[in-house]
């Protein structure tokens, strides 16, 4: 899919105007349809994969993926199918699965194939999460062979932030920095060493506070997500390490939370210009997701856990009386 | 950053100065919503103030009393919803989440009471239906989604749909909890005896993915008891589903009823017509073709039919 195309199928996803035809000479599905052709595929790949070993088949990955690249580049070059989920699972299978032929060797290299894994197939079919698990892969690599996992990431992280400030023209590159933005202090994380904690937290704050005045400065969403990420981690672990009623610190924080936010909402209310708080969403299902997410809170469980005779559990907390 | 403002330019005859102006100005960043941060950071806010009530409780009964506990996460419930009534001419978008933090409290409150003091004896279940009708309550006055969703949670747990009971158990209480949500969502459309209007459907769509999402689930469950019986009633359900999709142009209500449809007859095939591990993965294989093939024809008539 060239500039212009991927351009123009962002622009009719962003106008949400039927009326206006912006034509996109190729067939792709919305996000939702997306995930689920992928899952399919997937799904599909897998049990052809779990034949092919249960016949018999001599290097059953290498066959695997070769059909399905060809089929994957079949249905782009000649059926014009682009960000359907089927092609973007069928170059993922079939990379994924010509890899797992290699010989295991154990070594922190075998992370940097997984991760052109991932990332071929990112830029062949131009999907930015792919791009995004490729630079994790990268970092579980730093961490393994250097120990450097932590600064690894935030230093992806904070590449990617710097090419977020510049200006791109195909929308599937600025989705790979801010995947990688989003993702990578979050990964990052996951490395960190408890004899380092307090390091991680002074570099966790510095990326945060830098990347949120950023954010300010140059308006951009995933940056001041990106930030907000990193210094949520960094609270964890001073809450982790603080002397305090754990209940205390996370009132702190959620009254923290809650109250700048009001705030803010109340600064902003009447603005026209600049910052406002004027109704927007990020995707078509963010209010499906919020309601989601609030159902699966372990406070639902509370009341559904309780028995009569007195044990419950909920909250975050699961406890006998 | 990205910007469409080119594209934009050359549609000004078809969108409008006006649109165009706007559209600019967005792109531009002249204009910058901080609504999606505003929104995650009160609904974090709101979710760890709760966590934090729910272990107050926990560790605390010693010191503090059960009746001083659950007079004070009560007296902070009842805060939120005051505060939030008081300033209701005047509510920003922070407002939603202290009102939802109100309806956790209660969750939390109303659990523990009864699991302290009994008041309802064996009948302590019941309370889930009080929940229920105190959510339902606060969901209309303050129109919110979130409390209408903990309503309807609270009301499936009532009829036993609830996720610590074994999967063979819940595929009655399932269709019960969807029964309900079903004839709640006609009494919410019904007009009120004031006026001939029909109210507005702001909570419709919740009750109808709740109602699906359960009944679909709950005949999946069914095959754990009867693979025959639970093919078929979720192959049932998901059709119908599908139906209300295309009726009410709700693409998601058609993808998701497929993948539960997908689901059952994959179970189905290898239940009763195949065994072996050899069959069951040319099953799922061909039933993926199978299935991507469908769901493209699908997807293209509900294409069709909007326009």
């Amino acid at each position: 899919m060239n500039v212009e195309h991927e351009r123009a199928l962002h622009l009719r996803n962003t106008l949400h105007r039927p009326q206006i035809v912006i034509d996109v000479p190729w067939r792709t599905y919305g996000l939702l349809a997306r995930a689920i052709f992928f899952v399919l595929t997937c799904v599909g790949l897998g049990a052809v994969r779990q034949l092919f070993e249960l016949f018999g088949v001599p290097a059953p990955g290498l066959f695997l993926g070769l059909a399905a690249l060809g089929l994957a580049e079949y249905l782009i070059r000649d059926r014009r199918w682009f960000w359907t989920g089927i092609e973007e699972a069928l170059w993922l299978g079939g990379t994924v699965a010509m890899v797992s032929e290699l010989p295991r060797s154990g070594r922190a290299e075998s992370l940097l194939v997984i991760a052109a894994a991932c990332g071929i197939p990112g830029w062949r079919v131009r999907n930015p999460l792919f791009g995004a698990v490729a630079a994790a892969f990268v970092t579980a690599y730093f961490e393994k062979r250097f120990d450097l996992g932590v600064v690894a990431a935030l230093a992806l992280a904070a590449i990617a932030v710097l090419a977020l400030l510049r200006t791109w023209q195909r929308p599937s590159n600025e989705w790979l920095w801010i995947l990688i933005a989003l993702l990578l202090p979050a990964v990052g994380r996951f490395y960190a060493d408890g004899d380092w904690r307090n390091v991680t937290i002074a570099l966790y704050l510095l990326f945060g506070l830098s990347v949120l005045a950023l954010a300010i400065v140059k308006r951009h969403h995933a940056l001041f997500f990106s930030g907000g990420i990193a210094l949520a981690i960094a609270a964890g672990d001073v809450i982790a390490l603080a002397n305090a009623p754990l209940e205390l610190m996370l009132a702190i924080a959620g009254g923290l939370l809650l109250m700048g936010s009001w705030i803010t909402a109340r600064l902003l209310r009447d603005r026209r210009t600049g910052f406002v708080t004027t109704p927007s969403k990020f995707t078509a299902f963010d209010d499906e997701l919020e309601v989601a997410a609030t159902i699966s809170l372990p406070q639902q469980d509370f009341d559904q856990r309780m028995e009569s005779g007195g044990e419950f559990g909920g909250a975050g907390a699961t406890g006998k009386y | 950053m990205l910007s469409l403002e080119r594209e934009l330019q050359s549609l000004r005859a078809t969108l409008g100065n006006a649109a165009t102006d706007a559209l600019i100005a967005r792109e531009r960043r002249e204009i910058f919503s901080v609504y999606p941060e505003l929104r995650i950071c009160a609904w974090g806010g709101a979710t760890l103030l709760a966590t934090a009530a729910g272990i107050l409780l926990k560790n605390n009964l010693e010191r503090i009393g059960p009746l001083a506990l659950a007079l004070m996460i009560g007296a902070a419930a009842l805060a939120c919803y005051v505060w939030t009534w008081l300033r209701r001419t005047r509510a920003t978008l922070a407002d939603d989440y202290v009102v939802l933090l109100g309806a956790l409290l209660v969750t939390a409150d109303l659990a523990f009471v009864e699991s302290q003091f009994h008041l309802l004896g064996d009948a302590w279940k019941h309370h889930l239906l009080i929940l229920a009708v105190v959510h339902a309550l606060a969901a209309y006055a303050y129109g919110s989604r979130m409390v209408l969703s903990l309503a309807i949670m609270a009301l499936a747990g009532w009829v036993g749909f609830d996720r610590n009971r074994s999967y063979e158990d819940l595929a009655l209480p399932a269709y019960e909890a969807a029964a309900l949500l079903i004839a709640w969502r006609a009494l919410d459309r019904v007009p009120p005896p004031t006026t001939n209007r029909q109210p507005p459907a702001f909570f419709s769509r919740t009750f109808e993915h709740f109602a699906a999402n359960i009944a679909l689930f709950g005949g999946l469950t069914l095959l754990a008891r009867d693979e025959v019986l639970g093919g078929l009633v979720t192959l049932v359900t998901a059709a119908a589903v599908i139906a209300w999709g295309f009726r009410t142009r709700s693409e998601p209500f058609v993808l998701y009823a497929f993948v539960y449809a997908v689901i059952a007859i994959d179970a189905l095939l290898i239940e009763l017509l195949f065994s072996g591990e050899k069959a069951a993965m040319i099953v799922i294989a061909l039933s993926m073709v199978g299935a991507i093939a469908g769901l493209i024809v699908l997807h293209s008539r509900f294409r069709e039919a909007g326009r």
